[in-house]
């Protein structure tokens, strides 16, 4: 994993795409600023060209030849020229052409020439001088060359240049400077809400945004986010912690019922039948704290793990049910109690539960039901189908349940008669593993009394998705 | 002496039930919940309450602060699974006497009770005098004169009771509801006999009597000064 940073990255990037724009236009100015020029040295090239063409005059002998005449001309003093008519030299300033005939040949145009160490740029021009036209009429091809040094040129051109890239290095460092400030600025705030989130603990979930983190429009799916997870977890601290809180209270209570047991046994001298009886109860309240562990452990491991609803495992709910039925059967009896089955529309449904799990759930609610039961009653288990949910409906017509107490009932460590829980061994964890259970797989459970005692779940049918 | 016990835990409470009737023999009375819990603390019959914390229909704490509202004064001990600072010294200032945090042991059960019950009716130490008798409630042993005497549970129970209130008329139906359960109404005519017998046991040492019958209204210990020759 390579880590960058906002701001370098930032700033990297401004600079880069200002660089290329800097380079451009430092490239723009040189080619213009170059044929500005340029233009001009030619201009003024072949104006200095004309001026010498204009000294060819004809001569004051007979001849009918061309001579030069310079009285009056000025030229710069760098400059050189040559003028010739065919390979007669009529006049030169400095040695232009050093004895090479083909630089007088050619059309008229401009060349670059190099004299010793300088450079020239030259401009070749053609005339005719017509001597007596009326007369003789004697045609003479004059060429004129004529050369000024460049390296005035391109020090200008080059000043311009170097103006503007000066200019832009210092908009560059400028800008990069500005950008680095600014971004940082605009950080700030999410280094404020990292302070902020700083301070939560799990003893103090107070989470309270800075105005800056706030009032940064980007920030807020971040803030929003932060302040559900703050909520969430605060939540389910609490949860937790009345879980372990009540956990704490049954263990002590029942380490303190076989503590007190044993005292109780040890306080006097007692006969070898007080002794025995004494033991058996011992080994019963043992008994008990074990299964108390057992179910405290099932409910962590069930409210823990979504492994078993991924693992795709189902089962088939009528089956498991009547397996169950046949398990319970001796208890039923005991407590004079008949199990019935109901299947509407004769379903053998499957359900996207573990089968293990689906019977924990049913032994829990026939248990249950079975204990809440009057004698000779009947528990009537009712199976149906219904939109992508199959549907366990246990009723057994026993002893109404106070409504302000059906809220609470699938709390953990929730007893609705707690001397009639204890005295049937309930640990109130029997419903809350069943909600849990249940829960995990997608599907509800729910207890009503309108006519009688009705416990019902809901699991997702298999191949049908949930919800 | 008479305890109320209100505890929910049904093996738990026999086992406190038995542990202070086996020890100190005092009556016990034992409430399942809340509700019946302050119900039956309001009577002044209990020389103790011993209440646990989480009660289910009205929680411990509840039934304190209703308890001390109503006027109660009887000592009461809380048994609590929750022992932090912050909910200790919630227990105490709510008006508990003293608490023991579960699992408790039962042997200090039994001495804080004790502690409570002679601190309810205003004695310091274990050990108590009056009418040249003394009662060593640690030991359960009593001595007049200097010499041993031999008492049943009951007997002790009664002498016990009768010297915690000094020279005070204690009537019969008064000993009979801090001696007993909630069954004292069927004892009512052994009661005369354990008396007799604790006089005789106590009269027979020094010579000199040591219970008052005062017609229709009750007993008294009498103090030694005034104790008249047998």
């Amino acid at each position: 994993l390579r880590r960058h940073s906002i701001t370098r990255r930032a700033v990297a990037i401004v600079l880069s795409i200002e660089l290329v724009f800097a380079v451009a236009s430092t490239a723009l100015v040189y080619f213009y600023q170059r044929q500005l020029y340029f233009g001009a040295l030619d201009i003024s090239l072949r104006g200095h060209a004309d001026s010498l063409m204009g000294t060819v005059v004809e001569a004051a002998d007979d001849t009918d030849s061309v001579m030069m005449d310079v009285a009056g001309l000025t030229t710069p003093k760098e400059d050189l020229y040559e003028v010739w008519e065919g390979d007669n030299l009529l006049g030169r300033s400095g040695d232009l052409s050093r004895g090479d005939a083909s630089l007088r040949r050619g059309a008229d145009g401009f060349l670059r020439l190099r004299v010793g160490r300088r450079r020239y740029r030259v401009v070749r021009m053609h005339g005719l001088r017509v001597i007596d036209p009326a007369a003789v009429n004697v045609r003479h091809e004059v060429v004129v060359l004529y050369a000024s040094p460049t390296e005035g040129v391109w020090r200008a051109v080059n000043q311009a240049v170097r103006f503007f890239a000066v200019g832009n290095a210092v908009i560059l460092v400028l800008t990069g400077w500005l950008v680095l400030v600014l971004v940082r600025r605009s950080v700030a705030p999410l280094n404020e809400l990292a302070t902020d989130a700083s301070t939560i603990a799990a003893n103090s979930w107070r989470f309270v945004p800075s105005e800056g983190a706030r009032s940064v429009e980007e920030l807020e799916p971040l803030v929003g986010a932060m302040e559900d997870v703050v909520r969430r977890l605060e939540k389910s601290f609490a949860q937790q912690r009345v879980f372990v809180s009540d956990a704490a209270h049954e263990l002590k209570t029942s380490v303190a019922v076989v503590k007190s047991s044993i005292q109780l046994l040890r306080m006097k001298e007692r006969s070898g039948a007080e002794y025995q009886a004494g033991l058996e109860r011992c080994q019963a309240d043992c008994a008990r704290m074990e299964e108390l562990v057992q179910r405290m452990l099932l409910l962590a491991t069930v409210e823990e793990g979504n492994a078993e609803r991924e693992s795709g495992e189902h089962c088939a709910v009528v089956s498991a049910l009547r397996e169950v039925m046949e398990e319970l059967e001796t208890v039923a009896q005991l407590h004079e109690v008949r199990l019935e089955l109901l299947r509407r529309d004769g379903v053998e449904a499957r359900a996207k539960i573990s089968k293990e799990q689906w019977k924990t759930v049913c032994t829990e609610l026939v248990l249950n039901a079975i204990q809440h039961s009057a004698r000779d009653g009947v528990v009537m288990l009712e199976v149906s189908k219904g939109a992508g949910m199959v549907r366990l409906a246990v009723r057994n017509g026993g002893e109404g349940i106070p409504a302000e107490v059906l809220p609470y009932l699938f709390d953990r460590f929730y007893r609705g008669d707690p001397s009639r829980a204890r005295s049937t061994g309930g640990t109130g964890l029997g419903l809350a593993i069943c909600k849990a259970i249940v829960e995990q797989a997608g599907g509800r459970i729910g207890m009503g009394c309108e006519a009688e005692v009705e416990v019902s779940v809901e699991v997702p049918v298999d191949g049908v998705l949930p919800r | 002496m008479r305890v109320l016990l209100v505890e929910d835990e049904v093996r738990l409470a026999e086992n406190v039930a038995a542990a202070l009737r086996d020890g100190p023999g005092y009556a016990v009375d034992c409430a399942g919940d809340g509700k019946t819990g302050a119900q039956m603390a309001s009577d002044p019959c209990y020389d103790l309450i011993v209440l646990d914390l989480m009660l289910p229909g009205m929680d411990g704490l509840t039934l304190l602060k209703r308890l001390r509202a109503r006027g109660v004064g009887t000592p009461v001990l809380v048994l609590t699974a929750r022992t932090e600072t912050g909910s200790v010294a919630q227990l105490l200032n709510e008006g508990a006497d003293d608490y023991l945090g579960k699992p408790f042991d039962l042997g200090e059960l039994i001495a804080r009770a004790k502690a409570l019950i002679r601190r309810g009716k205003g004695a310091a130490h274990p050990t108590l005098y009056a009418g040249g008798i003394e009662v060593n409630t640690l030991e359960q042993s009593v001595r007049r004169g200097g010499a041993r005497v031999d008492l049943s549970p009951m007997e002790y129970r009664i002498l016990e009771y009768l010297i915690h209130r000094p020279r005070a008329v204690v009537s019969k139906r008064e000993l009979l509801q801090h001696l007993y359960d909630y069954n004292w109404e069927h004892h009512s005519n052994v009661i005369e006999a354990h008396i007799s017998n604790l006089r005789k046991k106590l009269d027979a040492a020094s010579g000199v009597a040591s219970i008052e019958t005062l017609r229709g209204r009750g007993y008294r210990l009498l103090p030694e000064d005034t104790g008249g020759r047998v």
